[in-house]
């Protein structure tokens, strides 16, 4: 079923990016513009679709644009050495060294092993391991660091899929910690620094650093966790009351591992220095420098070398950064967006705080079918575009579109964490759509919350 | 004598299948039980790991690793515990361990045999189900005599009895 959906997307929008080719333009819009458009349907279809790979898509963005006249040679290649491109590749290199290393797996032992006492405790302790981890590397590698240790709690309690609820949530609370957690900074998911990427590109002057990051994003995961922690506490059948086997094992591994290592230790004096420096130094000293000067001190402390890195991350993220920034900026700089908020949106009689609702659960819907990445990219030039109709701050935007556009907690195909967890077989996904449904509800209740009551106390007013 | 085979591509709620395939049996009957266990998971995870995710193979060969060694152990332990169950009940049991085999080598298998019931318990799990247990039986059994009971996880889908 989903094979021949594929199929209708992929034709589809190779019939729009052929016909607008050949359409003429419209008045108010430049044939370059009209080109833009058709080029961001084209990688937007291939995006939902993931007939070639995402990157690929993206290098297809990049070699349209010039070709087609949208922007210049030099204009186009310039977009994709963004700084946004150097911060996530420094980035997945200290990630890389968290999960090489060892250490990754040591902080959840310790935390699961000192917090997750009771059933109940336990579960909480993944979940907020998760989110935690969540908040200084990616979620997918959180998930896929986790998820060995929870197979061997299961195992261990002799859980059967499928039947055990308890199984169920160990995996679940897993992955709703990852995804929970990864929207909080930079680091949990590089498409929330696409989303600056974008703001920077579009809109001279303006930014959001990695301490106003956390800034504005702390209280969505917040309130999101605390409610997945009620429903543990109150809501959910536990169907078990000795873990007491899950500890011993735990207690069993760790001790197994032994002390830290001096590998361990040395990454984690480069962790804790590059955090640090992106908390308080970063108005001094860019975060993208910041971010490649660990990386390569991860590299002089011998931490990693160049094959670790091969096996540990998909340089396809560059290419796939990079083109997202580059197609979606194209929009905007041809005139496409302005056109469209013009002819299109110009009319809209809703308020921009109705608008700004509507905008965030339609970016949770798509972030559910497509990645997060693909999500970001392809509402938010378009969201930029109703926003300058209204007024709104186009940081309000930005965090509207990526703050929401990492919470996919329903299907697998939406996000990696919920993939992982998926395949542990201790659940199907009609298991979890109605809690998924909830989570979306819940988080789009936090954005509404955050955005309306917090923000506006930072200052951060809704109309720029 | 008759022939009860059961062929197990989940492991999951599987105490209504062995039930039933042991209530099929008088005392000189023989169970035979297929279990298939893949030794690889489904393309998809490992796109959505690496393409999705952008995580290096490591990585997603660790993840699949970890789901591999799940499933066979499950396997293992409900193959031990079928066992278990026929010694109780002194029931004459033959339990095959199989990896991914061709559709036809296993029919082939159904006809030369001569099975009785068939009893098939299919997973749900689309991750395995589409691409590593690429199995389907539809058409087959249509065209057989023998009776035949379909599950889905442990829940019946359906019979020709």
């Amino acid at each position: 079923m989903f094979e021949n959906f594929k199929k209708i997307i992929v034709t589809l929008g190779i019939v729009l990016f052929i016909a607008l080719l050949l359409l003429p333009t419209p008045e108010g819009l430049t044939r370059a513009g009209q080109n833009s458009f058709a080029v961001f349907i084209l990688c937007l279809t291939l995006w939902i679709s993931s007939v070639i790979p995402l990157s690929i898509t993206s290098l297809l963005g990049i070699a349209l644009i010039p070709l087609l006249g949208v922007l210049e040679l030099e204009q186009t290649f310039a977009l994709f050495g963004n700084k946004a491109i150097f911060f996530i590749l420094g980035a997945l290199i200290l990630a890389a060294g968290i999960y090489q290393t060892g250490l990754g797996s040591r902080i959840s032992f310790l935390l699961l092993k000192n917090f997750g006492q009771g059933p109940k405790r336990l579960l909480i302790s993944i979940l907020l391991t998760s989110a935690f981890l969540s908040c200084i590397m990616p979620e997918h590698a959180v998930a896929a660091l986790l998820f060995p240790i929870i197979i061997e709690i299961a195992t261990t309690l002799e859980l059967e899929p499928l039947q055990s609820n308890y199984g169920k949530l160990l995996f679940l609370v897993m992955a709703w910690g990852a995804i929970a957690g990864g929207i909080t900074t930079f680091l949990g998911g590089a498409r929330n620094l696409l989303a600056v990427g974008l703001l920077e590109k579009n809109f001279s002057g303006l930014s959001i650093g990695f301490f106003e990051w956390i800034k504005y994003s702390w209280p969505m995961p917040t309130i999101i966790l605390i409610v997945i922690y009620f429903m543990i506490e109150h809501y959910f059948e536990i169907d078990i009351d000795d873990i007491s086997a899950a500890h011993r094992k735990l207690a069993k591994d760790m001790k197994k591992r032994g002390p830290m290592s001096k590998i361990e230790w040395r990454l984690t004096i480069v962790l804790v220095s590059v955090i640090f420096s992106w908390l308080f130094l970063s108005r001094w000293i860019d975060i993208a420098i910041i971010a490649i000067l660990g990386a390569v001190a991860s590299f002089v402390a011998g931490v990693v070398e160049w094959q670790d890195i091969e096996d540990y991350i998909n340089w396809g993220v560059i290419l796939m950064y990079g083109g997202a920034i580059v197609v979606a900026t194209s929009l905007v700089q041809s005139g496409a967006t302005e056109w469209l908020s013009q002819a299109v949106f110009s009319n809209l009689e809703l308020s921009p705080r109705v608008f700004l609702g509507f905008l965030a659960i339609f970016t949770m819907l798509v972030t559910e079918g497509v990645s997060n990445v693909a999500a970001v990219a392809i509402v938010l030039p378009l969201a930029y575009s109703v926003g300058n109709i209204y007024g709104i701050n186009p940081i309000i935007i930005t965090l509207s579109v990526a703050l929401p556009g990492g919470l996919a907690f329903t299907l697998p195909m939406g996000s990696p964490p919920n993939a992982i967890a998926f395949s542990s077989g201790f659940y199907r996904v009609k298991d979890v759509v109605k809690l998924g449904l909830l989570l979306m509800f819940v988080s789009w209740l936090a954005y509404l919350i955050t955005s309306n009551l917090y923000w506006p106390l930072l200052g951060l007013e809704i109309m720029s | 004598m008759k022939k009860v085979m059961v062929l197990l591509f989940s492991f999951a709620e599987l105490d209504k299948v062995i039930n039933h395939s042991f209530n099929l049996l008088n005392d000189d009957d023989e169970l035979e039980v297929v279990a298939i266990v893949g030794e690889e998971v489904s393309s998809s995870l490992s796109h959505l790991i690496t393409d999705v995710g952008f995580l290096g193979d490591k990585v997603s060969s660790d993840v699949e690793d970890a789901v591999v060694n799940e499933y066979q152990d499950r396997a293992e332990k409900s193959l031990e515990r079928i066992t278990d169950r026929a010694e109780v009940d002194s029931q004459h049991l033959e339990v095959e361990k199989l990896t991914k085999i061709s559709l036809d080598e296993l029919k082939d298998k159904l006809v030369r045999d001569d099975i009785d019931h068939l009893v098939i318990n299919y997973t749900e799990d689309q991750f395995l189900s589409n691409e590593v247990l690429d199995y389907d039986f539809n058409e087959f059994l249509s065209n057989i005599n023998m009776p035949y009971e379909v599950y889905f996880d442990g829940e019946l889908s359906k019979t020709n009895n």
